[in-house]
């Protein structure tokens, strides 16, 4: 019997279990969120708070502004409850100025809609100056949309330059988004990879297959807030819509400057960083969205039914029902190619803001989504949130899955091939997602 | 000086002096035909003595010549008698008195059968069929090769597997792009399964010839056979026996770690050095026991021998030899399935995904037969030591 070295053995014991021990010790958990309810309370006296420049609540900035978009957050989020989704009259206009190559970014941004100002006004004529000086264009003006023009006679599509993206982003719900920031980057990343197996290690970013791709930002975490993934934390996410949306300078992110008066510099933060965790705390504290049937056996079943469909069809492999251990999700946070015609943009918050209309600017992010990639939105709440898609073109869902497509085009196609009856069983499906 | 002689079938023969005592082929009828030996040939002209050129002296004529030899040993020039060129087989001087001259008389009338008439002597016969049964050896040594005994011998018998090599990773390679490409695009379990039936057959057809060919390549090094590449060829059962084997190997013990790794793999998130780790500990224990496991039922071919009892048995008769072949192999199955997995991804980008992809093939098998041959002829090395030396076995 031969005789082993004690010495060797511990060495190899530790070279065998070492990584295994150092994996189960450190192993990633999606942990439920907790709540301060009295952080939240205050939380939410700020969420509704209508901002005025040099207001009382901003101790050491200019208050609202200069360049905003609403003068409160519940000026968006207010369908169904404060938190819920927007209309189109409240989307955020971005826009994308690529250099002569019609590749290169050269600046990029939001025109705001409003200004505490005139000398601070943003129009779109400051991104180009053969656009209208119009700081809110309509979403009929910038694309197609399937339904009538809302605008009506003022509703005139605009002369894009070609080197020139214009996009708009619609007010998503805020509903859940404590549950969805519980979510591991691990839970996220493993369905990325389930997805690339069972099309055969497809890349992520691949034109066709239901493949998504998760976007790694700079800082090693995975974007899974805003319409193109560009944000990790909800924390984040607050912080970063308070100063982009409303002016309102904090800790983690500084208040837009102006296009129009780049030279203005605000006095101080706008929020404190306990006014962050309590707005943070407000809407992590968001009931989630429900899932609920309905009472009549008939439209009970029809709507079982239309969930079956919605999986057999190929929604569910993006809207996954449930991903890391939060149910009823309806989403897999990964990034997706939707199409030509749903192309729009980059992502702006966290990307820094052009300083002159001339000056070029470059995104200092690692990682970027592609025009046409977008997060799949959670489909929880889908029937309270109307309308759709990230700039809510769609004023139905059928419209919203009729204009799926890229990735999504198989899905969509198989949609249309249903049976009239078929359709309305997965819409049916789709009205027992309820905001709370 | 030119030696002139005669074939059975009457085709007249020159040689140089330097093809004295040995075979040539007739170029009329390719028989094998004894060249004259000086010493004879001067014997048929009436000389006794050897040329100056000999410096060796020829041994005394035997008296046990048969009495059949009518020898016309011409000495003329003639243009039309060509010239022969002797092969490297020559006689001894024992089998030169042996042979009978009636072989190197010239037909009288130009009849072959009747001279092969005359020649009906058993020593010739025998002489014959030996130079005959050497030179055929002779041309087969020629292009054969020996049994590998150092270790830069061995990546020999994987490039001579060339072409085997090259068809099963040209067809894997294949496969696996058609599989990817008709996978269904939204993931629906119906046509995948329609999918999985469609491919069962010619996955199995594959999975027998590449074990079937490992299983030859091991069995052949372990017999020391060389001089050609073992490969089941029409053996349909072979075939099917590798693929069951391989499939047994694989359900006997590796399957736990793999689907292990796999999992861990999907839920690990994005990937640490202290995941690469214990990715590559839970693969290289996988593929290393499914070496072993082969192994094991290669033995005695019985598939009862796919057991971790089996398996610790062959560890122990074999020692380092088994346990290294294991570690090859994982290495080599580790290393070229990371290189199939990034081909997989290039796959859906263009066509050098498959080249990628038959690329690692080529790899893997190269080194799963450099693997079995190195294990077996190694094998085979041992045994035969042992049994020069079985005092120091014991």
């Amino acid at each position: 019997m031969p005789r082993f070295c004690p010495a060797w053995c511990l060495i190899g014991a530790v070279v065998i279990f070492a990584p295994v021990t150092w994996r189960v010790l450190s192993w990633q958990r999606s942990e439920p969120p907790i709540v301060d309810i009295d952080q939240a309370k205050a939380g939410e006296v700020l969420f509704k708070h209508a901002w005025e420049p040099n207001d009382p609540l901003c101790a050491g900035g200019d208050g609202l502004g200069p360049v905003f978009n609403a003068k409160s957050c519940a000026a968006c989020h207010h369908q169904n409850g404060a938190g819920g989704s927007g209309s189109v009259e409240h989307n955020v206009t971005t826009f994308l100025v690529l250099a002569a190559n019609g590749v290169t970014p050269l600046r990029e941004g939001v025109v705001h809609g409003f200004a505490t100002s005139e000398k601070y006004r943003e129009t779109l004529s400051l991104v180009d100056p053969s656009l209208p000086a119009i700081s809110q264009p309509k979403v009929g003006q910038i694309v197609a949309t399937a339904g009538p023009r809302q605008g009506g006679a003022n509703d005139v599509p605009l002369t894009i330059p070609t080197n020139v993206r214009l996009s708009q982003r619609n007010t998503p719900a805020l509903f859940g988004v404590g549950l969805i920031d519980s979510i591991s980057d691990r839970d996220i990343i493993a369905n990325e990879r389930q997805q690339r197996v069972r099309h055969g290690m497809a890349p992520g970013d691949g034109e066709t297959l239901q493949v998504g791709r998760a976007l790694r930002l700079a800082n090693g975490q995975i974007g899974r807030f805003g319409w193109k993934a560009h944000t990790a934390h909800l924390s984040d996410f607050v912080q970063a819509a308070c100063a982009n949306e409303l002016g309102l300078g904090n800790p983690g992110h500084d208040q837009p400057q102006s296009m129009a008066n780049a030279l203005y510099r605000p006095p101080g933060a706008d929020l404190t960083q306990q006014q962050c965790d309590q707005l943070t705390a407000f809407v992590a504290a968001l009931p989630r969205p429900v899932e609920r049937l309905p009472v009549e056996p008939n439209e009970k079943a029809n709507a079982v039914r239309g969930k079956h469909l919605f999986a057999t069809i190929g929604c569910a492999n993006c809207h996954t029902p449930n991903l890391g251990g939060v149910e009823g999700i309806y989403s897999d946070l990964l990034l997706h190619r939707m199409g030509a015609t749903l192309e729009g943009g980059s992502s702006y918050y966290g990307a820094p803001v052009p300083t002159s209309p001339t000056t070029p600017t470059t995104s200092s992010e690692a990682a970027r989504a592609l025009p046409d990639e977008w997060r799949t939105p959670p489909l929880w709440g889908v029937a309270d949130s109307a309308p759709y898609l990230h700039d809510g073109r769609a004023t139905t869902l059928e419209e919203a899955i009729e204009q799926h497509g890229g990735q999504a085009a198989g899905s969509a196609r198989q949609f249309r091939d249903l049976r009239s009856f078929e359709q309305q069983q997965v819409l049916a499906f789709l009205h027992t997602l309820r905001a709370p | 000086v030119a030696i002139f002689f005669s074939c059975l079938c009457g085709q007249q023969l020159r040689a140089e002096e330097s093809g004295a005592a040995g075979f040539t082929r007739c170029l009329a009828c390719s028989r094998l035909v004894p060249i004259p030996s000086v010493r004879r040939a001067n014997e048929a002209v009436g000389i006794d003595a050897a040329p100056e050129s000999q410096a060796l002296p020829l041994p005394a004529p035997a008296l046990t010549i048969p009495p059949l030899p009518i020898i016309k040993v011409q000495l003329v020039e003639t243009a039309a008698i060509p010239t022969v060129r002797r092969t490297p087989r020559r006689r001894t001087s024992e089998e030169d008195d042996d042979l009978p001259y009636a072989l190197f008389d010239a037909p009288e009338n130009g009849e072959a059968g009747d001279i092969q008439g005359k020649v009906k002597h058993e020593r010739l016969r025998r002489i014959l069929a030996k130079a005959e049964k050497e030179e055929t050896e002779r041309r087969r040594r020629k292009f054969d090769w020996k049994l590998e005994k150092h270790w830069y011998e061995f990546p020999v018998y994987p490039l001579r597997a060339t072409f085997q090599v090259m068809t099963l990773s040209v067809a894997w390679a294949t496969v696996m792009a058609l599989l990817v490409a008709f996978l269904p695009e939204t993931g629906n379990p119906g046509p995948f399964f329609a999918l999985a039936f469609i491919f069962i057959a010619p996955v199995f057809l594959l999975l027998g010839y590449t074990f079937g060919g490992l299983q030859a390549t091991l069995s052949a090094a372990s017999k020391g056979q060389a001089g050609y590449v073992a490969w089941p060829g029409n053996d349909l059962g072979q075939v099917a026996r590798g693929a069951v084997q391989g499939v047994l190997g694989f359900l006997a013990g590796p399957i736990v770690p793999v689907a292990v790794a796999i999992y861990f793999w999907q839920e690990s998130g994005d990937l640490e050095v202290v995941d690469w780790l214990i990715l590559l500990q839970l693969s290289t224990v996988a593929a290393g026991y499914w070496a072993l496991v082969m192994l094991a039922i290669q033995q005695k071919y019985a598939f009862l021998d796919a057991n971790p009892v089996a398996v610790f048995k062959l560890v122990q008769r074999q020692g380092y030899r088994v346990l290294l072949t294991a570690l090859f192999v994982a290495a080599a199955v580790v290393g070229h399935s990371l290189l199939a997995l990034d081909a997989l991804e290039q796959l859906h980008r263009g066509l050098h995904g498959w080249v990628q992809l038959v690329s690692a093939w080529i790899g893997l098998l190269f080194c799963l037969i450099l693997a079995l041959r190195w294990f077996g002829v190694s094998c085979y090395w041992a045994r035969k030591g042992r049994e020069r030396n079985p005092e120091e076995t014991e």
